[in-house]
């Protein structure tokens, strides 16, 4: 194991070290591309969930605010605009099923909001929406049936309980909702801050694998020029200056590998040709 | 000066890195695939091939010149201070390119300074390379790749003499290869054993490890926002306390110590001072703050006293209390201690106590022989005689040492900082203490600071780390050819 780790520092050849050096280049980027590849991945995942997330509060949200603005129209037009029972009598079925959604809904934002820093926002919005749905259904239950059965619309004293008692319900309802939702939204900070997290973890390997990049590429100019470039000029030029003035190749240019043999032989050459 | 020859064994030192990122990846996966782990990894790879490639080109040479060994020593510390940067700013969080450079300059300097102003918010392995780039700086970055790595022959004794401090190599009289492995070994077998001691005490075996290489790098860097006053034990604090003082001390005296020769802790001078000088001035402090009622009672005055005396004087910088709070007294003598530090030959920074006494010495024979001028009066420290250039390059040093304080005190003051931060952070940062007083106190940290100063501070940390001269030759780099 350890011979073939050093097999690889003692190669002897100009084409292996160039290969050797183009590949570790090629690698660096391969890996560098594959952990941001890996990390932008993540970004698009952790992207995804929160657009999900907030979709869904807003869904939630949007939900709640149709059902309680559904009970209120339908309050409103049994306890205040009504002029008859037969006026009264298509609400009740849509009151009676915006109970229902607004229960559920304000369940299901409890449940989610249940392990946040704003979880008393939901609980606030669950008593409130228990307190306003059961003073529809004490309505329905009362004054209406009351109504249907007696056959008889008593104005005045459900405008007064809509006014007293239903509406101030129904305004803390719709205010605990709007909070639910700027609660809901700041709930994903965190979130939105490991998103900004791993984007930069995106970005920031590509970037150093660019500045390491650079300064290979520069060390292997430089390594190039020392070791190939500059011996085979100083050959090239030792062999004009032989074929012009017959002057010697100087045996001591500093360099390696096949160009140093190319060297040896050169000045082998020469000498043959001397003799 | 052999370019390609200061490139080859850059890239040596850079693989041993390289090897240290890569346990640090280890940590993060098995620590769950922390957060860290990919950074760490990225890094390591990245650092292992700039350090490979020019293996690939470069022969071996077994003869350095001096020249080529300054830029060897100096180019390694720089490079492994960028390189170790590397896993912050990809990891991200609290570190920008100024604050990661910041950090990794801080841990391999071996000073302990931080920006971070949640610690324990980082995950392990990045914790881990925190620790780890202190226990490689603690020992001095090419001094460990010269005894791990192979193939460095007759180059290692050149190395070795270029970066162990001029002091330091005089009570040394062991031959170089021997000299690397000593101190290698004690530096390790002195972390496993307080590693141990530490998790004996009470410690989770990260926490123990990392403690224990930051407390033997005399580096301060902890895993916990409230550095050991997290763990508030008297047996841990004592742990840390002895395993900081015995790696302010001259390895090569440890080694006598242990092996049972004569110039062992008990017989120097150094030491004696060096231990001497911490007991009084813990006992100062405590007395201080036992009278100024900051602590109930003097035991307790005395155990953060201790603690912190240690701490700064071994240039650990690790904190049980906050000494912003502490009397004016007790200030003072710390920043006395932070001026002083450990001693030549270990791994703590600033001044040392070796060159306070021959430099006390030297003043000490002047006032004599201004009284007896035809008197010979030689300096001896240890039983030794210091020739005229030690002396004159200890005076040197010092005056050289005072300049730059001053000089970076100014600058801190340019931005508008009170005289004790300004005055405390530029020697915390020369001597490589860490913690200064006013706003980079013992609990606080440099984040506060604006981009210029950080920057500021890291190069009075490399200064400082490598003795002052060692950088500047670096100015003098067109001299060179």
């Amino acid at each position: 194991m350890f011979k073939k780790i050093k097999n690889i520092f003692t190669i002897s050849s100009i084409k292996s070290r160039t290969q050797l050096a183009f590949f570790s280049i090629i690698l660096l980027l391969f890996f560098s591309g594959a952990i941001s590849l890996l990390e932008l991945e993540r970004v698009s995942h952790d992207t995804e969930a929160i657009l999900r997330a907030s979709k869904e509060s807003t869904d939630l949200a949007g939900e709640m605010i149709s059902a309680l603005n559904e009970q209120n129209d339908a309050m409103i037009s049994m306890a205040v605009i009504s002029g008859s029972i037969k006026d009264i009598t298509p609400h009740l079925s849509k009151c009676e099923e915006s109970i229902v959604r607004l229960t559920a809904a304000s369940e299901e934002a409890h449940k989610r909001m249940i392990n946040t820093d704003h979880r008393n926002v939901t609980d606030s919005l669950l008593i409130f929406t228990e307190r306003v749905n059961q003073l529809a259904q004490a309505y329905i239950n009362g004054d209406v049936h009351r109504a249907i059965s007696s056959d008889t619309l008593t104005r005045n004293t459900t405008h007064m309980w809509y006014v007293e008692s239903y509406k101030p319900e129904y305004l803390n309802v719709s205010t605990q909702i709007t909070k639910y939702m700027t609660g809901s939204e700041t709930t994903l900070g965190p979130d939105v801050n490991r998103l900004s997290h791993t984007a930069r973890r995106a970005v920031t390997p590509v970037f150093i694998s660019l500045v390491v990049m650079i300064v290979v590429v520069l060390m292997l100019y430089y390594f190039l020029h020392h070791y190939l470039i500059k011996p085979i000029l100083r050959i090239n030029a030792d062999l004009g200056d032989f074929l012009k003035y017959r002057t010697p190749v100087d045996s001591n240019i500093a360099c390696r590998d096949d160009i140093a043999t190319l060297r040896d032989r050169i000045i082998a050459l020469i000498q043959k040709l001397r003799q | 000066m052999r370019v390609n020859v200061v490139i080859r064994y850059i890239g040596l030192v850079l693989q041993f890195v390289a090897a240290f990122m890569l346990i640090s990846a280890i940590v993060s996966m098995i620590n769950s695939h922390d957060s860290a782990f990919y950074p760490l990894l990225l890094s390591s790879f990245m650092t292992a091939l700039l350090g490979i490639f020019p293996l690939f080109f470069v022969e071996r040479v077994d003869e350095i010149k001096t020249k080529e060994g300054y830029a060897i020593v100096v180019g390694s510390w720089l490079v492994s201070c960028i390189v170790g940067m590397f896993p912050y700013l990809i990891w991200g969080g609290e570190f920008t390119l100024v604050n990661a450079w910041f950090e990794s300059v801080s841990g391999f300097t071996t000073t302990g300074a931080s920006i971070l102003n949640d610690i324990e918010f980082l995950p392990q392995g990045l914790l881990f390379w925190r620790s780890a780039s202190a226990w490689i700086g603690g020992m001095g970055v090419v001094m460990f790749a010269l005894v791990i790595l192979p193939s460095m022959g007759k180059s290692r004794h050149m190395l070795s003499t270029v970066e162990m401090s001029t002091i330091a190599k005089d009570n040394f009289h062991y031959r170089s290869k021997v000299i690397l492995r000593l101190l290698v070994t004690i530096y390790t077998g002195l972390t496993l054993i307080t590693a141990l001691a530490l998790k004996y005490a009470g410690m989770t075996w990260f926490d123990a490890v990392t403690q224990a290489m930051s407390s033997c790098g005399t580096c301060g860097f902890s895993t916990k926002n409230l550095s050991v006053a997290f763990w508030d034990s008297q047996i841990i604090e004592t742990i840390m306390m002895v395993a900081m003082t015995l790696s302010a001390i001259h390895y090569g005296i440890l080694y006598a110590t242990i092996t049972g020769r004569k110039n062992n802790i008990f017989r120097s001078e150094v030491v004696r001072t060096f231990i001497g000088m911490m007991l009084v001035i813990s006992f100062v402090i405590a007395l201080s703050l036992y009278a100024a009622d900051i602590y109930p009672t003097f035991g307790n005055a005395l155990r953060h006293a201790s603690f912190q005396v240690v701490s700064i004087a071994t240039t650990s910088g690790f904190a049980t209390a906050d000494t912003n709070t502490w009397t004016s007294l007790a200030i003072v003598l710390l920043m006395f201690c932070t001026v002083i530090c450990g001693c030549a030959g270990s791994t703590s920074g600033g001044m040392k106590v070796d060159r306070l006494l021959i430099a006390s010495k030297v003043i000490r024979n002047r006032m004599k022989i201004q009284l007896h001028p035809n008197a010979v009066i030689r300096t001896k420290m240890d039983g030794i005689v210091q020739e005229e250039s030690t002396q004159s390059l200890v005076m040197t040093f010092i005056l050289s040492y005072i300049m730059l304080t001053l000089i970076g005190t100014i600058i801190y003051t340019l931005f508008n900082y009170d005289l004790l931060t300004s005055f405390s952070a530029s020697i915390a940062c020369i001597s490589n203490v860490g913690p200064g007083f006013g706003v980079i106190g013992s609990m606080d940290n440099f984040s506060e600071l604006p981009s210029t100063l950080k920057l500021w501070s890291t190069l009075l940390m490399l200064i400082g780390r490598l003795e002052i001269f060692g950088f500047i030759q670096l100015l003098f780099i067109r001299a060179w050819r």
